[in-house]
């Protein structure tokens, strides 16, 4: 094989591990943020209504919980 | 926690794409409850914004609008209290809140509960879950 075809069979075998796939994750490790890790204090009804309020355009789900 | 972890592994982690916001309030219930005992690693989705709410402030005010909220309740559900807990409440898009959050597609307690009433409120909104 010359030096083009050892190439292209190069990129042919790359496709074939990674091609035609779109990068995804199992449901555990789902896209994740330092913004979901951090627990910042509520202050008062009004700052939950502002960010309900900024947030206006996409469905909104509002989880009240416990720790334990 | 079960309905916690069930709302990431069931519904976050199977809609990666779907446009929502989550807000996810915390308050001591228990006697063992402490904002110490916050499980940071439940709840990982970019989309969830967490706070604690020392004051119960956020449950207080849920369990004082509760009349105009009774007929949004999902089947399985049941209340009666002061302070909603173990709950969710889900708004559609258009949903404002000036005197009280407008909008509410289902409420439910406990999350467990309701869980098969918000599961199919999410195809609703936004079609079949990631398998």
């Amino acid at each position: 094989m010359n030096i083009k075809t050892r190439a292209l069979v190069a990129a042919i075998g790359i496709c074939l591990l990674f091609g035609g796939t779109r990068p995804s994750w199992p449901h555990s490790i789902a896209p994740t943020a330092d913004a979901a890790s951090t627990l910042g204090d509520l202050k008062s009804i009004e700052e939950l209504k502002t960010l309900f309020n900024e947030d206006r355009g996409k469905p909104r789900l509002v989880l009240l919980l416990s720790p334990t | 926690m079960a309905g916690t972890r069930w709302v990431q592994t069931e519904l976050l982690a199977r809609y990666p794409e779907a446009g929502l916001r989550v807000y996810a309030v915390w308050f001591n219930m228990y006697p063992g409850d402490a904002r110490s005992r916050w499980p940071a690693s439940l709840l990982t989705d970019a989309r969830v914004i967490q706070r604690w709410d020392e004051g119960k402030l956020v449950g207080r005010w849920y369990g004082e609008h509760m009349t105009a909220m009774r007929p949004r309740i999902a089947p399985g559900s049941t209340w009666n209290g002061e302070i909603l807990w173990d709950s969710y409440l889900l708004y559609t898009g258009e949903a404002t809140w000036d005197e009280a959050p407008t909008g509410l597609v289902h409420w439910g307690r406990t999350i467990v509960a309701g869980r098969e009433t918000l599961r199919q409120d999410f195809e609703r909104l936004f079609g079949a879950p990631r398998r």
